[in-house]
This record gives C-alpha cells, sequence and structure tokens, in this order.
C-alpha cells in the first residue's frame, strides 16, 4: 500500500490515544481499587452491585434495628428483674408477717410494701425513648393509673396499656414483639408484665392486698391468700425473665445470621467491583511497554525523510 | 527537416511542462496537510512527432492536463461512514451526559469512610430512596420519634428533590437535543447551497474541455462529507460534473439545481422533527448527527422519562395509600404524604414539613407506638409492584441505570469500532489521494532535472546559433 506522509503520523496518533485512554483506564482501576466507577464500564455488574448494595442496606437496617431491640430487651429485663426482686421481698415480708409478730412490726412492714407498691408503679410507668415502656402500643399514657387516699396510700389502680404490642420487623420475613404491656386482662396475645389471667398474676393488687392486711392487722389472710397470691406472681416473674432471656437469644441469633449473609454480600460486592490489582497492574506494564515503544519507533520514523538527505 | 529553431521550440516546451511539474508538486506539497486536498499531476505527453526523410522525428514534450488522483468509491464509502460515526458520536455525547444525570457511580472509598457502608456513592436515587426506606425502617421503632419524623421527612425531601433534579435534566438535555437539530438543519441547508454553487463553478469551468476544476471539486467533496455528517446522504455525479444528492430517497440536489430543502418542525410531544420544504416529507436519514439525536431523544431518553415518570408515580401511589390509613400523633388522618403525580411534580406534603407529628404512621389514635403503618411502609423496599412489571423499586430504578449504562456501553464500543473502520477507509482513500512529501522531492528533483537537461539544450542550440552566424564573419 502507498503511504503518504499523513498516513503514518495520523495512525501514530491514534494509536498513542488508545493506548493513552487505556493507561487512564487501568491507571483509574489502580487508584482507585475498582474495575467499574460508571454503568458503562460493566451494565450488568453495576445492575448486580445496586441488588447486593440494596439487600445489604436492608439487612444493615435490619442489624442496627436489632441491635436498638436488643437494647429495649435489656431495658425490658432489667425492669422485670427489678420487679422480681420486689416481688422477693413481698413473699418475704408475706412470710415473716406471722402471728408472731406485733402490730407495730407489721405497720413497719406495711410501710415497706407501700414503698415496694410505689416502686412498682415507677417502674410500669418507666419510659424508654420517651415512650412508656409497658404501654403496648398506647406508649403516650402512663400504663398504670394509681388512686390514692388522704394518707397519699395507693388504694386501687388502674391500667391503661394495650394489650396490643408492636410487631418488630427483623427480617424479609420475620417480625418479633419485645415490648410488654403492664396488664393483659384478655388472657391472649402479650401476657402482660404485672397482670395476665393465665397465670393469675395480678402483683399490684396483690401487693394492695397484703399492706392493707398488714394494717388490719389480719396474718390468717395474709398467709392463706396473699402469700399464695404472691408466690403465682414470683413464677409470673421468673416467667417474665425467660421469656426476656429467649427473646434476647433468638435477636442475637437473627443479628449472627444477618452478619453472616451481610459478610457474604460483602464479598460479592467486592467481587463484583474490586479490581485485581497484581493483574491490573501488569495490564498497566504492558501498556506502557506498548505506549514507550510506539512512542520511540514513532520518534525514529517521523525524525527522517528525503529532505535530511537532499543537499 | 526541422531546424535549429525547432530544436530550441521544443526546448521551450519543455522547460513549460516541467516548469508546471514543478508547480504541481509545489501545490501538492503546500496542501500536504490540508486532509480533504487529493493530490494532483501532470499528465505528460509525446509532442507530435515530424515526418523527415530519416523517419519519424519527436517534437519533444507537452502537458495536456493536470490531474486528480482520487477514487470515488472512497469518497462515497467515507461519507457512509461519516454518516455512522457522526450517528454515534451525537448519542456519544448526550448519553454521557444521561449518565452523568444519574449519577450513580460505585465509590468503595465512601463505604470505607463514611458509616452508610454503601457501595454506591451518595448522589443518585437509588442511595436516597433506600435512605427513605430506611428511615420508615427506623421510625418502626419508635414511630412517635420527632427526630425521627424529621429525618424521614429530609430524606423523603432528598428523593423527591432528586427525582425532580433528573426530571428537569432530561427536559434540558431534550431541549439540547432539539436545539442541536435545528442547528444542524440551518447547517445542512448551508451547505446544500454551497454545493449546488460549486456545483455550477466546477460545471462551467470543465464545461467544453477536458480540464478538471480539482481544488473545487476537493471543497465541493469538503462540503459533502460535511454534509454527511449530519445526514445520511446518497451522492452520484452526473457527466457535466454536477453532483445528485439524495436523502432517504429524496432528491435535495439534482446537479445544478437544488430540489428541496431541510426545514424543521414540532411534533406532538413539542420536539422538533426534520422534514423536506417541499415534499413536506420527514426525514429518517438512517445515519447522521440529526438522526442520532432523534434517536437518542426519541427512543432512549423517553424511555428512561418514562421510566423514572412511573417510577415515582408508583412510589407516590404506594406510600399515600399506606399512610392515608395511619393516624398522626395528633390523633389526625387524611394528609398525603407525597403530592405530585410524576418525578417532575413530586414533593412531601408541605403540612407534614411544617409539622413532622402530622405524619401518619400509627394504626390508630392514640396508639403512638403501633408500627403496623409504618412497618407497611419500610416493606415497600421488598414489595413487588405490579405497574413496575412485578418489581420493587429499586430493581426498576436499577433496571433503567443498567439500560442507560448499557446504551453508553454499547454506542462506546460501536463507535471505537466505528473509527476503526472510518480510519480504515480513510488511509485507503489517503494512499490513493493523499501527498507524501517523499514522493513529490523525488518528482521534484526529476522535474528540476529535466527542467536544467531542457535549459542546457537551449544553450547548446543558442551556441550553436552562434556557430552558425559566425560563418558569415
Amino acid at each position: 500500500m502507498r503511504v503518504t506522509s499523513n498516513m503514518f503520523p495520523d495512525s501514530l496518533v491514534n494509536q498513542l490515544g488508545r493506548l493513552s485512554a487505556r493507561q487512564n483506564k487501568l491507571q483509574e482501576q489502580i487508584s482507585s481499587g475498582q474495575k467499574i466507577t460508571l454503568p458503562e464500564d460493566d451494565p450488568s455488574a453495576m445492575g448486580r452491585v445496586m441488588d447486593l448494595q440494596q439487600e445489604l442496606g436492608l439487612i444493615n437496617r435490619y442489624r442496627k434495628n436489632i441491635a436498638s431491640l436488643q437494647n429495649k430487651v435489656d431495658v425490658v429485663y432489667n425492669s422485670i428483674r427489678s420487679i422480681k426482686t420486689i416481688s422477693d421481698r413481698a413473699n418475704e415480708i408475706a412470710i415473716a408477717a406471722d402471728s408472731l409478730k406485733t402490730p407495730e412490726e407489721l405497720k413497719t412492714y406495711a410501710i415497706e410494701v407501700s414503698n415496694l407498691i410505689d416502686q412498682v408503679v415507677q417502674i410500669a410507668n418507666s419510659k424508654y425513648n420517651d415512650s412508656y415502656l409497658f404501654g403496648g402500643i398506647n406508649g403516650s399514657q402512663p400504663p398504670v393509673s394509681v388512686t390514692k387516699d388522704a394518707d397519699g396510700k395507693i388504694i386501687s389502680v388502674s391500667f391503661n396499656s394495650d394489650e396490643k404490642v408492636p410487631q418488630y420487623q427483623i427480617s424479609h420475613t420475620a417480625t418479633m414483639a419485645v415490648d410488654i404491656p403492664a396488664a393483659n386482662s384478655s388472657g391472649s396475645g402479650q401476657t402482660g408484665l404485672l397482670t395476665d389471667p393465665r397465670t393469675e398474676a395480678d402483683f399490684l393488687n396483690h401487693l394492695i392486698s397484703l399492706r392493707d392486711h398488714l394494717l388490719a392487722p389480719d396474718t390468717k389472710s395474709i398467709r392463706d391468700v396473699d402469700t399464695v397470691n404472691l408466690q403465682k406472681d414470683e413464677k409470673h416473674f421468673i416467667l417474665q425473665l425467660a421469656d426476656s432471656g429467649v427473646k434476647k437469644a433468638h435477636l442475637q441469633t437473627i443479628d449472627d445470621f444477618h452478619s453472616f449473609k451481610a459478610q457474604n454480600l460483602e464479598n460479592s460486592i467486592s467481587g463484583e467491583t474490586d479490581t485485581d490489582l497484581p493483574s491490573t497492574i501488569l495490564k498497566l506494564n504492558q501498556t506502557q511497554s506498548a505506549f514507550l515503544a510506539a512512542l520511540q519507533t514513532g520518534a525514529a520514523i517521523l525524525n527522517k525523510s528525503l529532505l535530511d538527505y537532499l543537499r | 527537416m526541422p531546424g535549429l529553431f525547432s530544436i530550441l521550440n521544443m526546448g521551450s516546451q519543455s522547460l513549460q511542462a516541467h516548469q508546471l511539474g514543478i508547480e504541481v508538486s509545489g501545490h501538492n506539497l503546500a496542501n500536504v496537510n490540508n486532509p480533504a486536498y487529493a493530490r494532483q499531476r501532470v499528465v505528460l505527453q509525446t509532442a507530435t512527432a515530424q515526418q523527415t526523410s530519416a523517419g519519424q522525428l519527436g517534437s519533444g514534450v507537452q502537458a495536456i492536463a493536470i490531474e486528480q488522483v482520487r477514487e470515488s468509491i472512497y469518497d462515497r464509502q467515507y461519507e457512509s461512514e461519516t454518516s455512522i460515526t457522526s450517528y454515534l458520536q451525537s448519542q456519544q455525547k448526550s448519553l454521557g451526559m444521561l449518565q452523568s444525570y444519574l449519577n450513580e457511580r460505585v465509590d468503595r472509598q465512601s463505604s470505607t469512610t463514611s458509616d452508610s457502608s454503601s457501595t454506591l456513592a451518595s448522589g443518585g436515587i437509588a442511595a436516597a430512596m433506600q435512605n427513605l426506606f430506611d428511615s420508615f425502617s427506623k421510625l418502626s421503632l419508635n414511630p412517635s420519634s420527632l427526630s425521627d419524623r424529621t429525618v424521614l421527612l429530609q430524606n423523603a425531601r432528598m428523593l423527591a428533590s432528586r427525582f425532580n433534579q433528573l426530571s428537569s435534566d432530561l427536559n434540558n438535555l431534550t431541549s439540547f437535543l432539539n436545539d442541536s437539530i435545528s442547528s444542524d438543519v440551518n447547517k445542512a441547508n448551508s451547505l446544500l447551497q454551497d454545493i449546488v454553487e460549486l456545483n455550477k463553478e466546477i460545471s462551467q469551468q470543465e464545461f467544453g474541455s477536458d480540464a478538471r476544476a480539482n481544488d473545487l471539486r476537493d471543497l465541493r467533496q469538503q462540503k459533502l462529507e460535511e454534509l454527511a455528517g449530519i445526514f445520511k446522504i446518497d451522492v452520484s455525479e452526473e457527466p457535466d460534473g454536477g453532483v445528485n444528492v439524495s436523502v432517504n430517497g429524496n432528491l435535495i440536489i439534482s446537479g445544478l439545481n437544488q430540489i428541496d430543502s431541510f426545514e424543521t418542525s414540532t411534533d406532538a410531544n413539542g420536539n422538533v422533527v426534520v422534514v423536506l420544504k417541499n415534499s413536506a416529507n420527514q426525514i429518517q436519514s438512517g445515519g447522521g448527527s440529526v438522526q442520532g439525536a432523534i434517536d437518542l431523544r426519541d427512543q432512549i431518553i423517553a424511555a428512561v422519562k418514562t421510566s423514572i415518570n412511573n417510577l415515582a408515580a408508583q412510589l407516590i401511589n404506594e406510600v399515600n395509600s399506606i399512610h392515608s390509613g395511619g393516624y398522626s400523633l395528633n390523633g389526625t388522618n387524611g394528609q398525603d404524604f407525597f403530592t405530585g403525580t410524576d418525578a417532575a411534580t413530586i414533593r412531601v406534603n408541605d403540612a407534614l414539613i411544617q409539622n413532622p407529628a402530622l405524619i401518619q404512621l400509627n394504626d390508630s389514635a392514640n396508639s403512638s407506638n403501633s408500627n403496623q403503618v409504618v412497618n407497611e411502609l419500610a416493606q415497600l423496599a421488598t414489595k413487588k409492584i405490579a405497574a413496575l412489571n412485578n418489581s420493587t423499586f429499586s430493581e426498576a430504578y436499577r433496571q433503567v441505570v443498567e439500560n442507560v449504562g448499557a446504551e453508553v456501553s454499547r454506542v462506546n464500543q460501536r463507535l471505537d469500532d466505528q473509527n476503526t473502520i472510518k480510519n480504515l477507509i480513510l488511509q485507503k482513500r489517503n494512499s490513493v489521494s493523499g501527498v507524501s512529501i517523499d514522493e513529490e522531492m523525488t518528482e521534484l528533483m526529476k522535474y528540476q532535472r529535466a527542467f536544467e537537461a531542457s535549459a542546457k539544450l537551449i544553450s547548446i542550440v543558442d551556441d550553436l546559433l552562434d556557430s552558425v552566424l559566425s560563418i558569415k564573419r
């Protein structure tokens, strides 16, 4: 083929342009550590990365939710444990308050039980994240309302909590309830914290009854009624503690599963996006060598023409 | 028998012929970097011989033509490849803009330096959509949290503004393409006039003679190639030197006459279309920058617009449908979460922005911890929507990004291939028509030597004449 004066430089410029573009691309890949940046680099891989990222985002959200729920379960667990401690003390008082005690001693016990009632009400009306912890889905009203006599003694309680509790999404398909309403009177759904017909628990009323019997004094009722009732409450709290422990373990299991899945997703994203540095550096070296060779040969050829030999 | 004066005349003719050769080589060298130029050469022919008693005696040389070295098949091929290249170039430029408007890119560094752990850069709709559903999910833990509600509104507004921005960018891109089509049409009409004028001049100059209007032909070829960059054209040459130009089977130039011209009109969507002024036929040339812009606008950008609008419309419908069943912290309901109907008009309800407590996330009045409604809103992230071809929102959007990426990649690849083909054709043409400095220098030396020899001949004849004249002294 006849080669004219501009064919060679034009061809050289095209070749150098192509090699420069390739070097630029490879250098970008090495400096960013990514083999794709824009959708055009690999549209299918970009699509897969977006899907994987969406899935990873959801998993991470579930994990954050689970971490928050674990905190909530801890708070609930600690609240139940505090109430259980109060229950232990109430049981001790009920057993200690026998006929051998003087009315003054029983009155002292009654004052202590009054304090225990206040503490239980205080715990039942505690807040978490600015909502009542044991309100069920009704987080804006104190779950326990009390009526006091002229001396400031709580003489009756009523429950404003809703038996329904929020269900939290912890995976694509699973929801979980970690809340406990202060009371359950229907006997179905989530067990009540203080009152539930299934376990015959009615802790606050049982405490009020104990206090009143201590003040009466009526040690027979304490022995025959209050001790039995408080034992039922005690068992109820043990079940509640066990239930909270199970929930915490369940959340941890789901979180572990999510963690494993998130790691796999990260690996998949890495496989789609991360460049293989050794092979990319090798390709860059090859391209650089070709670029240098093109420059050297081009300079050698472009530098000479017939004009150099004409006098 | 010819005498000394005849030899003198032969020398003079030879001098003129070789001087012409030097001039043509000089012209070639001067145009070595002119891409439109086709090299020229002097056609030499032996002058008519004279009959002598010894037989026929040659009378030297004469230059009979200055010929342009050009293969019309390469010109036609180059025009055709120029049309395809321009078609792809016009698409590549705008597709690059479209891709940047989507603003979806992988940024692994952001996942290691921010809390989001997102592989995607945060500037696109994908990240904004994920943030919105993330906010709903977070609120499901505590639907009454005003700070989380405020974050939800910020994320919703961010998503809405990205839809608005993308919609505006797509409209701007459409306007840009419409302007580009109008501008190209004006340029094409100007080129048509130039080609007709050049046809006339070439025809006049070549009429009744063998002389070719070489430089005018170069200029006309340059104009034809510029026109081929705008519309795919078919070119044929007439015996009088003029060319016929047709587009999509419509004759636009017939030799010395311009039959038709291009003009722009608007279709039902307000988009610019190209029609022929006289025949009113709509032009679908199948190549060139105008067709590239029209196809990109009417196929790819229109599809992206439809998808984005549908995505925004479904998001508005789905979110509002669930939101309308919920109750605010004040126990009220009936407010929409989003207003608007598509990507251009989607907004977060102003009333909610003024008072985040009005967001209807609870299942009933006075149940500030109820989260069934907000759970449903969060689950929209994975819900298959019938109107989105049974895809989730993120899958539908991912499809848009993937399609745009595939188009950019396809056009880039095709343009790379097309440039190779075009360069190959250009090389073929240059191998015939291009100027070689070495070749021209050699030619110059040949003509220089021949010129010097002819001058020597004249000098010798002059000496001979002196000798003849000195006989009388």
